[in-house]
């Protein structure tokens, strides 16, 4: 569990992060989104103690980070790649950590077997490759098997392979009842991922909702229906929540009917139909609408 | 509920987490075997070559070496050494930095003090064995190779030789806290240099009469009593020089602490 309380961070005249108030719970994998120098890394930095917020609260399973007894069973963190030496090897560098934070020695082998780094625990890190780094930071962060797992980016230049490793991990973290929270600036990913979105965009929380309704708030999901009988078909589509477009001659985009409705609606009326697919607003869409409507905010907000 | 602030971060645990960090990596013992090696070779060019004057052939070599007595001949390497070392102190955190794994770091010890204590004990640990085995030993090649070496129960002599150990433990010291200071390596290594090699040749431009009031209080000038068998009136009585050498050394790592408490990590 992470609670953010009024979250402020400013730097100089800049506010990286203004007045974020959220609540990241247990058992979902919670993504945090925004495009990047939106105050994702800022805000996570807080969470662990790093920076201190100018204003605000950020609380890890009750508390502030640093008056934990043993913040690493609390919260493991990636918070950048490579943050290694480079001369070091992995299994080095997870002993350093183990013995710093009092953990038990046994720890350091389980992680690097969880990461599928054993064959190159003995290898100076300097060597590995961009995956193999990633790797040992997840493992890092599950070094004190903690509660809350906080990953900044991990899927960033990853191979197809590494990138549905994190996610599987991630989802599987989140299913052993663990707060997973998940930044990224690639929304296709957060759309598979994340079960929730906190959406942030230039030091704001823009969305704090489901996956599922951020994607709906934003359009919604539709059915693109082609027939030559188009015009006609739309007329029988009516009801409250209804709203059919037309992109082209011959097809339309319904939304607030399910396709079901919609193919036996046409049947009825014995009018042909040529396609009928359920189509996803994407992830993207939502967002570029979200901070468009944060632009407006902000306008609005100036002085007269 | 109240607040604990005692963290299972443990002193015991903490030094091995350091001790760790300071093991694992190839330039720590490239470091330290180079200055012990260094310490005992230019020990033994200098004492070899005393009779003809040092390996100029005119009374040359480093500043502050006298031709004329046999132990700061055996002992002149810890002018390299303390190079190696001050650099030494330098890398351990400015690498931290570089590198970021300063953030795993507090991440497994919020508390920024007891950090910058272990790792300055297990540095100062390290070097200290280090150095006094380099002394012990360029002593006695000096000692084998050149006659009249004073023995070590005469006055002043085992001081000196342990003295010198203890002297390149406080600058690598003073080089950590720089690091923590600057966290850049260049920074840090050149105001190491400046202060300790840098002032004492332009306090040498100062005029006469105030001058060497000025040069004895830099940290090398001052440290350097503890390796003189006799001190001259402008210099510091070698306790009294070594411990001002050690505030400086206290009044590095307090504002390093007191710069880690105010500053993001």
């Amino acid at each position: 569990m992470i609670e953010l309380q009024g979250l402020t961070k400013r730097y100089g005249e800049r506010l990286a992060v203004d007045d974020v108030t959220v609540t990241v719970r247990p058992g979902v994998v919670t993504g945090f989104l925004g495009p990047n120098g939106a105050g994702k890394s800022t805000t996570m930095r807080m969470v662990l103690g790093l920076d201190r917020p100018t204003a605000g609260t950020a609380l890890v399973n009750g508390r502030p980070y640093a008056e934990h007894r043993d913040p690493l069973r609390e919260v493991g963190a990636l918070l950048e790649a490579r943050a290694l030496h480079p001369g070091r090897t992995a299994r080095a560098h997870l002993q350093a950590l183990a013995a710093t934070a009092g953990l038990p020695r046994a720890r350091v082998d389980t992680v690097l077997e969880l990461a599928g780094l054993t064959a190159v625990a003995g290898k100076r890190v300097g060597g590995f490759s961009l995956g193999m780094g990633q790797r040992l930071g997840v493992a890092t962060a599950l070094l004190g098997d903690p509660a809350t797992v906080v990953l900044d980016e991990p899927v960033n230049g990853l191979d197809p392979d590494g990138v549905l490793w994190i996610r599987t991990l991630a989802r599987r973290l989140a299913a052993e009842g663990r707060t997973v929270f998940f930044s990224s600036h690639l929304m296709a990913e957060m759309a598979v991922t994340a079960d929730h979105l906190v959406v942030m965009g230039r030091g704001r929380l823009v969305a704090d909702v489901p996956t599922g309704e951020f994607i709906r708030r934003a359009g919604g999901d539709g059915v693109r229906v082609r027939s030559p009988r188009a015009g006609e078909l739309a007329g029988l589509l009516t009801g409250p929540d209804v709203v059919v477009e037309s992109a082209e001659r011959g097809v339309l985009l319904v939304r607030g009917v399910p396709a079901e409705v919609v193919g036996d609606r046409a049947a009825e009326a014995g009018i042909a139909l040529h396609e009928l697919t359920p189509v996803q607003a994407s992830l993207e869409e939502a967002f570029m609408a979200l901070t468009a409507d944060e632009r407006e905010y902000r306008t609005e907000e100036q002085p007269a | 509920m109240t607040t604990t602030l005692e963290h299972t971060a443990t002193t015991t645990g903490l030094l091995r987490g350091e001790w760790v960090k300071a093991r694992s990596l190839r330039s720590t013992w490239y470091v330290l075997g180079g200055s012990l090696v260094g310490m005992v070779l230019l020990g033994l060019l200098f004492t070899s070559t005393a009779d003809t004057g040092g390996p100029s052939g005119s009374g040359g070599g480093p500043p502050g070496v006298d031709f004329a007595q046999p132990l700061t001949l055996a002992l002149a390497g810890y002018n390299l050494a303390q190079l190696a070392m001050g650099v030494l102190g330098v890398l351990l955190v400015t690498g931290e930095y570089t590198s970021g794994t300063i953030r795993s770091t507090f991440a497994a010890a919020p508390r920024r003090w007891p950090v910058v204590a272990a790792k300055a004990a297990v540095l100062g640990a390290l070097v200290l064995v280090v150095a006094a085995a380099g002394a012990l030993a360029a002593y006695a090649v000096g000692s084998a190779v050149v006659d009249g070496m004073p023995g070590l129960a005469e006055d002043g002599v085992l001081r000196v030789v342990l003295g010198t150990a203890l002297y390149l433990t406080a600058i690598t010291l003073l080089g950590s806290a720089l690091g923590w200071l600057l966290r850049s390596t260049a920074g840090a290594v050149a105001t190491l240099f400046g202060l300790v090699f840098l002032l004492p040749v332009l306090g040498g431009l100062l005029p006469g009469d105030w001058g060497p009031d000025v040069v004895r209080w830099l940290p090398s000038s001052a440290g350097g009593s503890l390796l003189r068998l006799t001190t001259t009136a402008d210099q510091f009585a070698p306790w009294t020089g070594f411990a001002v050498l050690l505030g400086y050394v206290a009044v590095g790592l307090a504002a390093a602490v007191w710069r880690l408490r105010t500053r993001d990590a």
